[in-house]
């Protein structure tokens, strides 16, 4: 089974026969085949914990959303139908859980960013030079925190957009908007990150 | 428009998304706006940051704990549909209460069948009817200045057929009226077959379909 997560892992959607391969998968996994649906998570897990990852901030509850997205796949996935896409439906409940989840933190006990905050889940710089890393890391941080002070819909539009690299159209179709309304959303999102990271950046020196 | 007004615009050409219309507003703005021109560098600096941390993954680690819970949870979610399947689901009863209820509902419903079913020789007694008989039943009626008095007898045979007696009230044997089978005279091309049973009570009728079997 591990050989056939890495081969089919391997396979990237612009790949010709991904979207049959996922199609065959994904009718496997209706069937009730634990296997075929562990390959639709090894083959979704960036996206999914990626963005909570970004949209929350900190690793716990990134891990708790992307576990709570899976599950809703598994238990949902009878009314899933193929031709509509995975990722995007996939996108659609990674916002709404970690909408859920980011709106019952503000409904509960106030919390700081600083002790929510962890090391933010990424895979380690590979970098040697430590200065470098220790940049990257810093630089994560601020814009973590910057986006954090953007409204919801602008935070979802710029996650996916420029997080995510999601085309604006794709982007428009998973939060149920124009397109227009998309880019307006990343630019005041963009103008807001630029401004929070001067005003950081700015003290700092 | 104001250099506020163009910031908009400039967060839109660093990521790319501005639209081909606005290129030569923005272009010739920039062209003599030197602090624009300094916001536009800053605001591509910041892009390219995003675009660094783009480029990040998360942990693999973590990936792979995410993947282990949900299985696990998956796992704990089927054992106990497993557990609830052995009991009712609305009263939560153990299968052998199941059970109970099942044989008791059988039984109930096997004596309320077997209420509707008469044994060879037990008759109902019907009053007199002067009208022609019902057309459902195919019968010719008697003729109006003899009363006859229909007896219904219900078989619960396979085939479900119904055998008729007729008697006429002078007979001498009105008591004990001489059956006649008539069957052969239905006209079982009658779809379905109806039986009227008159009860002691005059204001009650009973009315019975019986669907009629292919042979």
């Amino acid at each position: 089974m591990r050989a056939g997560i890495a081969a089919l892992t391997a396979i990237d959607n612009n790949h010709p026969g991904s979207a049959d391969l996922e199609q065959r998968l994904l009718a496997r996994a209706k069937a009730g085949d634990s296997e075929a649906f562990e390959i639709l998570m090894v083959r979704y897990q960036h996206q999914v914990l990626g963005t909570a990852l970004r949209l929350l901030g900190n690793q716990e509850d990134a891990c708790d959303a992307a576990q709570e997205v899976f599950f809703r796949f598994y238990k949902y996935r009878y009314t899933l139908q193929p031709s509509r896409g995975i990722s995007a439906w996939l996108y659609r409940i990674t916002l709404n859980v970690c909408r859920d989840l980011l709106r019952r933190r503000r409904g509960g006990s106030e919390v700081s960013l600083d002790e929510k905050r962890s090391e933010g889940g990424f895979a380690p710089v590979s970098s040697q030079d430590l200065e470098r890393k220790l940049a990257l890391s810093e630089d994560r941080r601020i814009l973590q925190d910057a986006l954090a002070t953007l409204p919801e819909k602008a935070r979802m539009a710029l996650v996916l957009r420029d997080l995510q690299g999601l085309e604006t159209s794709e982007v428009a179709r998973i939060l149920g908007v124009s397109e227009v309304t998309v880019r307006s959303h990343i630019s005041i999102a963009r103008v807001r990150i630029k401004k929070y990271r001067d005003r950081i950046l700015g003290r700092r020196s | 428009m104001s250099c506020g007004d163009y910031e908009g615009l400039i967060a839109l050409r660093v990521g790319g998304d501005l639209p081909r219309e606005d290129e030569g507003r923005l272009d010739g703005h920039l062209a003599g706006c030197s602090a624009c021109r300094q916001f536009a560098q800053e605001l591509q600096e910041c892009q390219n940051a995003l675009m660094r941390w783009r480029s990040e993954v998360p942990d693999s680690d973590l990936m792979e704990n995410v993947r282990r819970n949900v299985l696990a949870r998956i796992e704990e979610g089927q054992e106990a549909i497993g557990r609830w399947r052995l009991q009712l689901p609305i009263f939560r009863l153990p299968l052998r209460f199941a059970a109970g209820i099942a044989i008791a509902t059988l039984l109930v419903g096997s004596l309320w069948l077997t209420r509707h079913r008469r044994p060879p020789g037990r008759e109902v007694q019907l009053p007199s009817r002067q009208s022609a008989a019902s057309p459902s039943l195919g019968v010719p009626g008697p003729r109006r200045e003899t009363q006859t008095r229909v007896i219904a007898q219900a078989q619960t045979a396979p085939k479900r057929k119904v055998r008729l007696t007729a008697s006429a009230p002078g007979d001498s044997r009105a008591g004990q009226p001489e059956p006649v089978d008539i069957m052969e005279k239905l006209d079982t091309s009658l779809q379905p077959l109806r039986i009227e049973l008159q009860t002691a009570d005059p204001n009650i009728r009973i009315i019975w379909f019986v669907p009629k079997r292919s042979e």
